[in-house]
């Protein structure tokens, strides 16, 4: 439905083989370091993975989105992807 | 009467004339109170017809049965008027601490008829109010007449006021109360200014009685614990960041209005973005009466050019001055805020004026001799120095005064306003939340994402998430939403606690904790079908009001550039909003006709007359 385009600001776009992770607001605490990263994609990769990479614990609500849908955890990752971790909020 | 305080003061201004009203007690329950004891007045009582400048015209601010208790949230008031920036009502909502201290003086709204021959303000000091002349506040800041009025009344008095805008007719002039908070959008602090009315003084400190006291603190004692405990494996962003963190989520998503509209994403936006705000310029944070969450920013900014100190900027502002007009300077945003603060207008309109004059001045159709400056996207003095201009209505600024949609009309491009019912958006672009473009075209005031908010589940994920980008089924959410969020206005309670604590978090939401707050503090053993059945009424009782002021179909309406134009950019390109399929289903769903209009049985059911 909807004609996919990448992110402009996406470092690692042109590097085959990784997902791009970025985590926000009271997720950052997660981050091994920058809070937008790279990590290895393998086939069969999930969203969970990353979650259990960046040991978020289960009770940690999250809102995860892979190239800009909502997605649930066991969704599988292809190269490239850009999953985006941030709490859920009430506001505006 | 427990929670209501069951009194209306009515002030006529054109004699002075103070009277106070019962509050009749099948009315109370019938439409609760804030924003329903207001649509309740005035189709009873206003003309629909009516100049919204006329001394005809009314503003009543009314609190709910929760307002003013230690209800969480209970912190909120209504102020309803005929719009004359929309042609339509007004429910413009506001914090702080002014709502409560207006409710422990012993009234439950205070409603306002003609027009005073001199500037007045009114002081209702417990169960007793005046009009004291105001000649020497006209003209000063929110700010200074808040200050002023404390000093010559006393020193608890909380204050709500409008500051030069309203005085000169800005139809977009809010009433600022505590210095910083709003009661923004839809032009109420014009009305005020029309009425030759500064300010409203409240010295409050009676305790609200409450029916069943001990089962009160219990529930609020519930709430409060697991919200403390939620908070802490969970810590809510709104406290850390403020409302502006929702940039990341909108940008994401790809609806993170810019340019005008023409861009769903800002390359610039992480300069923006709460988290940068709370880098760089935040205090503290700040929060209303009896609330757990605190989502206020108290702000300071050092940069030359833009020094400042006080609240803000919301989401909302950091949208419309930020990303909208290509401005990535947060200093900037942020001084224009504070402008907007003290001179008493809303952030949101002003901001989508200025970006609609940018798209005007690009495409030729303004000139640089016309703004008496350049207008560039993304200039940043700019954005500062329009906003000083349209409060006094300076040279180009007496233009931008009147809002987008007057603006575009002028140069004969109305499409280039990015409004519903003349009213501008709040920062979700509609082509990637096709619920909340239903939600914009048939909010009772025009634009807003605070009559009944499905950013929650097409983008924050409260209470989950559902596909933004699909309209089937969205109208029934969205009506759902609207009721439900017409019970928390009328409640009293602030929509961003009661939408994650006060709900059955479901999709279809139904006010479950809200029952057992206003059960316990007013008695009125309401059933859950009863109070959900009460913001259906409300929701109704607003569009008759509408439908009497001439307000069909063709009014809940979205600019072509959110139905035609596909978005080009960002996660949500490709796409544009499907209002047509959407109002029809929503139309049935209501019992309107296929034109938008309550269906005489459907006012009867609901017992509107
Ligand atoms: S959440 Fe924010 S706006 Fe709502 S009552 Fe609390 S401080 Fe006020």
């Amino acid at each position: 439905m909807t004609a996919y385009q990448p992110l402009k600001n996406c470092r690692n776009w042109a590097l085959p083989d990784h997902v791009t992770i970025k985590l926000f607001s009271t997720l950052r605490q997660y981050t091994p370091g920058e809070k937008e990263f790279s990590l290895p994609w393998h086939s069969n990769m999930q969203a969970q993975e990353v979650l259990n990479i960046l040991k978020i614990p289960d009770t940690v609500e999250r809102v995860i989105l892979v190239n800009g849908r909502y997605s649930e955890s066991d969704k599988k990752l292809s190269p490239n992807d850009i999953v985006v971790l941030f709490p859920p909020m009430a506001g505006g | 009467m427990y929670g209501w305080r069951g009194k209306l003061l009515r002030v006529n201004l054109s004699t002075g004339e103070i009277i106070v009203d019962q509050l009749d007690p099948k009315i109370a329950r019938d439409y609760i109170g804030g924003r329903g004891l207001g649509i309740y007045l005035m189709n009873q009582e206003l003309d629909p017809q009516c100049d919204p400048f006329s001394p005809e015209n009314m503003i009543i601010m009314a609190t709910g049965p929760l307002t003013g208790t230690k209800a969480p949230t209970g912190a909120r008031y209504m102020v309803m008027t005929k719009s004359p920036l929309t042609g339509a009502i007004t429910c413009s909502n506001s914090g702080g601490k002014f709502p409560a201290a207006f409710k422990q003086t012993g009234f439950d709204a205070v409603i306002f008829t003609g027009k005073a021959d001199k500037p007045v303000y009114l002081v209702i000091e417990n169960n007793t109010a005046r009009l004291k002349q105001a000649g020497h506040l006209w003209g000063k800041t929110t700010h200074d007449t808040t200050d002023a009025l404390v000093t010559e009344t006393h020193e608890n008095a909380k204050v709500a006021c409008i500051g030069p805008a309203g005085e000169n007719g800005v139809l977009f002039a809010s009433i600022m109360n505590d210095k910083d908070r709003a009661a923004g959008r839809s032009g109420v602090g014009a009305v005020m200014g029309a009425k030759n009315l500064k300010a409203v003084v409240v010295i409050g400190d009676q305790e609200i009685p409450i029916a069943d006291d001990a089962g009160f603190k219990a529930i609020n004692k519930r709430l409060i614990d697991a919200f403390r405990k939620a908070a802490k494996e969970n810590p809510p962003p709104l406290r850390l960041h403020g409302t502006a963190v929702t940039v990341m989520a909108t940008q994401n998503y790809g609806v993170l209005p810019t340019k005008n509209w023409q861009q769903g994403t800002f390359d610039n936006w992480e300069k923006i973005h709460g988290e940068t705000l709370t880098e760089k310029y935040l205090v503290s944070n700040s929060a209303c009466f009896s609330c757990p969450i605190g989502c206020g920013r108290k702000t300071k900014v050092e940069e030359p050019g833009f020094e400042g100190q006080g609240e803000g900027p919301e989401y909302e502002t950091v949208y419309a001055m930020g990303s909208n007009c290509m401005v990535d300077n947060l200093a900037a945003v942020t001084k224009a805020n504070y402008l907007c603060n003290e001179y008493g207008m809303d952030t949101i309109t002003m901001g989508a004026t200025i970006a609609c004059a940018m798209e005007l001045y690009d495409i030729g159709l303004l000139t640089e001799k016309e703004v008496g400056r350049t207008l560039e996207w993304g200039d940043a003095k700019a954005l500062v120095e329009l906003t000083k201009q349209t409060a006094f209505r300076q040279g180009f600024g007496d233009l931008l005064a009147q809002g987008s949609y007057r603006l575009a009309e002028k140069y004969n491009r109305p499409e280039l306003a990015m409004v519903s019912k003349k009213q501008e958006f709040p920062g979700y672009d509609p082509r990637g939340s096709q619920g909340m473009g239903l939600a914009y075209a048939t909010s009772p005031i025009g634009g807003s994402h605070m009559r009944g908010d499905p950013a929650y589940f097409e983008l924050l994920g409260v209470p989950k998430v559902i596909d933004r980008l699909e309209w089937k089924g969205k109208a029934n959410l969205v009506k759902i939403w609207q009721d439900f969020f017409c019970v928390i206005d009328a409640a009293g309670l602030c929509v961003f606690y009661s939408v994650r604590n006060l709900g059955n978090s479901e999709l279809e939401m139904l006010p479950t904790g809200i029952l057992e707050l206003i059960n316990a503090a007013t008695g009125a053993n309401y059933t859950l079908e009863e109070l959900a059945k009460a913001g259906e009424r409300i929701s109704n009782a607003e569009r008759h009001f509408l439908v009497k002021a001439g307000f069909t179909r063709k009014d809940d309406s979205l600019p072509p550039r959110m139905t035609k134009e596909p978005l080009p950019d960002g996660t949500s390109g490709g796409s544009v909003c499907h209002l047509d399929e959407m109002l029809d289903d929503y139309y049935a769903l209501r019992g309107w006709s296929n034109d938008g209009i309550p269906t005489p049985e459907k006012l009867s059911e609901l017992g509107i007359a």
